[in-house]
C-alpha cells in the first residue's frame, strides 16, 4: 500500500512539474510556434519589453502581457472557452464587455450599459457646461458664415430594448442623454439633429443595427443620413438627398462584429449585413490635405471625399466610427466632404475649418461619447 | 503576479522550484528571498523597498531587544520597533483615512477641506507587519531567540506564497522550518493537490460569483428587487469565503512543495453556529494572532486594574471581556481596510460577541441547531454586505432593500437572468462545499475502496490515485482556460 502511494506522488509530482515547464519545455522543442497576430482578437501580439534598469516600474506589466500573449495554445482556449461559455452555458465569455441580449443579439456592456442603466450620467451643472460649449461654437462659426448641426447616433438599446437581457434597465430617471437634448432643445441657437425618432420609426420595417456589433447597420445609417440631410436641406436647399431607389442593398452574411469579434466567435455567430450600391455615384477620395497631430499618426485623421459639383455646399464632419456608414451617402451630397476623426476627442478643429472655409460643420458623436465634449 | 496567473503557474513557480531544488541547503532560503522579492516587486518596485525596509529594522531590533541589558532597556528597544512598524503600517494604509477624516470633520465647521496625498499600499503589508510583530513579541517573552541570519529572518517576513495575504504564521512555527526544511514527494504531491484546490475555489466558484456579486453590488440600489439584493448578497458571502480560502489553500500547497507547512487558515466557517465559534474557524491565523497579541494582553492589563468582584452589577469578567473585545474587533475592522465600513464591520462583530458572552450563547445552545446555523449564516451575510459596501449609507440601503425598505417590485424575469445555469451550479457547489459534504464523500470513497487498499496493485487503490491526478489536471486545465479568457479577478484580500 506505502509503495502505491508512493508511486502516485512521485507520478503527480512529475505530471505536475512537466505541466508547469510546458511554455520552458515549448521554448526548448517548439512544439507550438507562436503567431505573431490574433486571428480572433484582430491585433498583433505584444512584443518582449526591453529589460531597462533606469526605467523598471513598467516592466512587469508589460512583460506579463507579453508572457500571456505568448503563451501556447492561446487562441484555441480561449476559442474553446468562448464556445463553452456561449453555447453551453448561454453566458457572455466576455462578462462586463460583451452582453448576450435574446434572439441573438449583443449588447456592448461597457459605457453604453451604463449610460443607459444611468449609472454614468451628467448633474445639471455639467449638462450646462456641456450645452455652453455647444452654443459658443454655434456662434463662433456663425461668424466665420458656417453653420454647425449637431447629431447624436442613438445607442442599440435605445432602439432595440426589447433585445436586451432582462437585467438590462433603462434609468427610470433619463440618461444624460435625455438631459442634454431636453437642454439643447431649450437654446434657439444650437442646430440639433434628432435621430433617434427616425430611427424608432424606420426599426418597423427595416433591421436597423447589426446583431453582433454596436453599430448601426447601413441601412440604419442610411434613415440617420436622410434625417441629417432633410434638416441640413432646410438651410441649404440645393442638396439633392438620396432616395431608397438611388440605392440598392445587397445582403450578404456579416462576420466581422466588433461584439462577437471580441468573444471570438465571429465566425460562428450569423448575421446580415447591407452592402449599399449607389446606381449613380460621383464622389472621388482626395488625399487629404491638412498635417495629422501626432495622437493620430495612425489612423485616418482626415478623409477628403469629392464629388466636384460646386453648386453643392462643402461640409466638415467631426466624427467617430458611427459616420463609416454614414459616408456612402453623405459623399453624394455635397461638393467636398472632410471627415475629421480626433479619437473621440470631438475637438473644435479650428485650423481645419479656417483653411477650408466649409459652409456646413457637423459634428456627430454616437451617445455615450457626448460627455467627451467636457472631458469626461 | 497573482497565484493564478499565467506567469505565476507557468514560469515563476517552476523557475523557483528548479532554482530550490537545485541548491544546496544552505542556499535554498537565498533562493526562497529573492523569489519573494521579485514578487513582491512584481506588483509595486519602488513599493518593495518598504519591505526591505521593514525587514532590516525588524533584523537590528530583534537582536538588539535581545542583546539589551536590563529589563528597561530592551522594553525601550521593543517599544521603538513596534512604534515603527505601527507607523509602518499607518502610514501606508491608513494616512489617507485619517487624513480625510479630519478633513471631513473641519469642513463641518466651515473650514477649507484639504487633499491628502496616497503613497499606495506595498503588497501585503498589514499580512507582514504582523508577522513581524509576532517575531518582536517572541523575542520579548523570550520564546524563541533572535534571529541572527537576516536571510532566515527575511525569507519569513517575505516569502512569497504568504506575502500578499496570509497566512500570519507565528515565528515559532515557521522559523524552525526555514532552517530545514522537509521535502518529500508525499509532502510535494500533497502540496500540489492543495494548489490545485485553492485554484478551483478561486477560479471555479469565487470568480463565476463575483462577477454576479458585483453585478449586483454595482447597480444603483433603488434599481434592486429584494430577491436580487438577496442573491447579491449570498453570492458575495460565499465568494469571499471562496477566494480567500482558495488563496490560503494555494499558500499552504506552494509550502508544502518547497517543504514547509504553514498553519491552517479555515475550518468551514459557514458551518459554525455562532459568531464566537466563527471566529474559531475564520482566517484563524489573523484571530488568534489578535487573540495572543492584543485580546488577552488587554483583558490581562485591565483585570489588573479592576479589584472589585462587581461594577455596576455586571461581574468584573464580563467588564473585561467587553473591554478587550469591542478594542480587538474595532482594531480588526480597521486592519482589514481603511474605511469607516470596515470599523463598523469589526464592531458589529464585536457587539454580537458581547451579546453572545453575556447570556445570548446559553440559549442559542438550548435552540434547535439549524436554528443556530440560521441565526449565523443571517448574521454573517448583513455583515458581509457592510463589508462589501463603498460606504456606510450605501450598505444601509442595500440591507434594507434585501428586507423590503426600498426595493423595487420584484420581478423574477430579472432575478432569473443573474442565474444562469452556470450561477446555479456554483451557487450549489459553494454551498455544499461550505458544508463538509465534499470531504465526507471524499471519506466515503475512500472508504469504498479500503478493502483492497490493503492490497497491493488492487484497482479501488489506483481509482484513488488516479482520480487525485485527474483532479490535478483539470483544475489546472480549466484554471488556464479561465485565465486565458480573462473572467479571473483579483483577490478580495490583496488589498488589505
Amino acid at each position: 500500500m506505502r509503495r502505491t502511494a508512493k508511486t502516485y506522488q512521485v507520478i503527480t509530482t512529475i505530471i505536475f512539474l512537466c505541466l508547469i515547464s510546458f511554455c520552458f519545455l515549448n521554448a526548448v522543442f517548439l512544439f507550438y510556434k507562436v503567431p505573431e497576430a490574433s486571428q480572433t482578437e484582430n491585433r498583433k501580439l505584444s512584443s518582449k519589453p526591453v529589460f531597462d534598469i533606469s526605467y523598471l516600474d513598467p516592466f512587469p506589466e508589460l512583460y506579463e502581457t507579453y508572457f500571456n500573449d505568448q503563451f501556447p495554445f492561446r487562441e484555441d482556449l480561449k476559442l474553446f472557452n468562448s464556445l463553452f461559455c456561449f453555447f453551453v452555458f448561454q453566458q457572455s465569455p466576455l462578462p462586463g464587455q460583451v452582453e448576450i441580449g435574446k434572439n441573438g443579439w449583443l449588447f456592448y456592456d461597457q459605457k453604453e450599459s451604463i449610460v443607459y442603466q444611468g449609472k454614468f450620467n451628467l448633474t445639471d451643472r455639467q449638462v450646462r457646461s456641456l450645452v455652453n460649449e455647444l452654443h459658443l461654437r454655434t456662434l463662433e462659426y456663425r461668424k466665420k458664415g458656417t453653420r454647425f448641426y449637431i447629431a447624436f447616433p442613438p445607442m442599440k438599446p435605445e432602439i432595440y430594448p426589447e433585445f436586451l437581457p432582462n437585467d438590462f434597465k433603462r434609468t427610470p430617471n433619463g440618461t444624460l442623454t435625455d438631459k442634454i437634448v431636453q437642454a439643447i432643445k431649450q437654446d434657439t441657437v444650437i442646430q440639433y439633429i434628432d435621430l433617434k425618432k427616425a430611427l424608432l420609426k424606420a426599426k418597423t420595417h427595416d433591421l436597423l443595427y447589426y446583431l453582433t456589433d454596436n453599430h448601426w447597420n447601413e441601412i440604419g445609417a442610411f434613415y440617420g443620413y436622410a434625417e441629417i440631410v432633410n434638416r441640413i436641406r432646410v438651410d441649404f436647399p440645393e442638396i439633392r438627398p438620396l432616395t431608397r431607389e438611388d440605392v440598392h442593398f445587397n445582403v450578404e452574411k456579416y462576420s466581422f462584429g466588433n461584439l462577437s469579434n471580441m468573444i471570438g466567435l465571429s465566425k460562428y455567430l450569423n448575421d446580415i449585413g447591407y452592402y449599399p450600391v449607389l446606381k449613380n455615384p460621383k464622389s472621388k477620395r482626395l488625399d487629404p490635405v491638412h498635417k495629422k497631430p501626432d495622437y493620430a499618426a495612425q489612423i485616418d485623421y482626415e478623409v477628403v471625399k469629392s464629388t466636384g459639383d460646386t453648386t453643392l455646399p462643402s461640409i466638415v464632419i467631426i466624427r467617430d466610427s458611427y459616420t463609416d456608414a454614414l459616408m456612402p451617402f453623405l459623399d453624394e451630397s455635397f461638393n467636398t466632404s472632410t471627415y475629421i476623426f480626433d479619437l473621440w476627442k470631438y475637438g473644435r478643429t479650428e485650423a481645419i475649418i479656417d483653411d477650408l472655409k466649409p459652409e456646413i460643420v457637423l459634428l456627430i458623436i454616437f451617445e455615450p461619447h457626448i460627455s467627451h465634449l467636457i472631458g469626461l | 503576479m497573482l497565484f493564478h496567473s499565467l506567469l505565476f503557474i507557468y514560469y515563476f513557480l517552476p523557475l523557483t522550484l528548479f532554482f530550490f531544488y537545485i541548491s544546496r541547503k544552505r542556499l535554498r532560503n537565498i533562493i526562497l528571498l529573492i523569489a519573494s522579492l521579485v514578487f513582491s516587486s512584481w506588483f509595486d518596485i519602488s513599493l518593495s523597498l518598504v519591505l526591505i525596509g521593514s525587514i532590516s529594522l525588524n533584523y537590528i531590533a530583534g537582536i538588539s531587544i535581545e542583546r539589551a541589558s536590563g529589563e528597561k532597556k530592551k522594553k525601550l528597544f521593543f517599544t521603538l520597533a513596534i512604534i515603527f512598524n505601527l507607523l509602518l503600517l499607518g502610514l501606508f494604509k491608513y494616512l489617507s483615512f485619517l487624513g480625510t477624516t479630519i478633513s471631513d470633520l473641519i469642513s463641518l465647521v466651515g473650514l477649507d477641506p484639504f487633499i491628502v496625498k496616497e503613497f499606495g499600499m506595498p503588497l501585503g503589508i498589514s499580512f507582514y507587519t504582523f508577522k513581524a510583530l509576532s517575531y518582536l513579541i517572541s523575542v520579548k517573552r523570550k520564546e524563541v531567540p533572535a534571529q541572527k541570519s537576516y536571510i532566515d529572518l527575511a525569507v519569513y517576513i517575505a516569502i512569497f506564497p504568504q506575502l500578499a495575504a496570509g497566512p500570519i504564521d507565528r515565528y515559532r512555527n515557521l522559523a524552525p522550518q526555514l532552517v530545514n526544511p522537509s521535502v518529500s514527494f508525499e509532502r510535494f504531491s500533497s502540496g500540489i493537490k492543495r494548489f490545485a484546490l485553492g485554484l478551483a475555489k478561486k477560479v471555479i466558484i469565487a470568480t463565476p460569483l463575483a462577477l454576479v456579486a458585483d453585478k449586483i453590488f454595482n447597480s444603483p440600489v433603488d434599481q434592486l428587487t429584494a430577491s436580487i439584493a438577496w442573491l447579491g448578497a449570498i453570492c458575495y458571502m460565499l465568494q469571499i469565503y471562496y477566494d480567500f480560502a482558495g488563496y490560503s489553500d494555494m499558500a499552504i500547497g506552494i509550502g508544502k512543495m518547497f517543504g514547509l507547512e504553514f498553519m491552517e487558515n479555515f475550518n468551514f466557517p459557514y458551518n459554525a453556529r455562532s459568531v464566537k465559534d466563527f471566529w474559531k474557524r475564520w482566517h484563524i491565523s489573523l484571530s488568534t494572532w489578535l487573540r495572543d497579541y492584543l485580546f488577552l494582553p488587554l483583558a490581562y492589563a485591565r483585570s489588573k486594574k479592576m479589584v472589585k468582584d462587581k461594577y455596576l452589577h455586571l461581574k468584573t469578567d464580563n467588564w473585561i471581556y467587553l473591554y478587550a473585545t469591542i478594542i480587538t474587533f474595532l482594531l480588526c475592522g480597521l486592519w482589514h481596510g481603511a474605511a469607516w465600513t470596515f470599523v463598523i464591520w469589526g464592531l458589529f462583530h464585536g457587539i454580537m460577541l458581547v451579546i453572545e458572552q453575556f447570556g445570548f450563547s446559553k440559549i442559542l445552545k438550548r435552540s434547535f441547531r439549524p436554528l443556530q446555523h440560521m441565526y449565523l449564516l443571517l448574521f454573517l451575510v448583513i455583515s458581509w454586505v457592510l463589508f462589501r459596501s463603498p460606504s456606510i449609507q450605501d450598505a444601509i440601503h442595500y440591507i434594507g432593500t434585501m428586507f423590503g425598505a426600498g426595493a423595487r417590485m420584484e420581478d423574477f424575469s430579472v432575478t432569473t437572468t443573474y442565474l444562469n445555469i452556470q450561477t446555479i451550479f456554483v451557487l450549489l457547489v459553494g454551498i455544499l462545499g461550505a458544508t463538509r459534504f465534499f470531504d465526507y464523500l471524499l471519506i466515503y470513497f475512500r472508504s469504498l475502496t479500503v478493502s483492497s487498499i490493503s492490497v497491493i496493485h488492487a484497482p479501488g487503490t489506483h481509482l484513488y490515485y488516479i482520480s487525485g491526478i485527474i483532479f490535478v489536471l483539470l483544475t489546472l486545465a480549466m484554471a488556464t482556460v479561465f485565465i486565458i479568457a480573462g473572467t479571473a479577478t483579483s483577490f478580495i484580500y490583496f488589498k488589505f
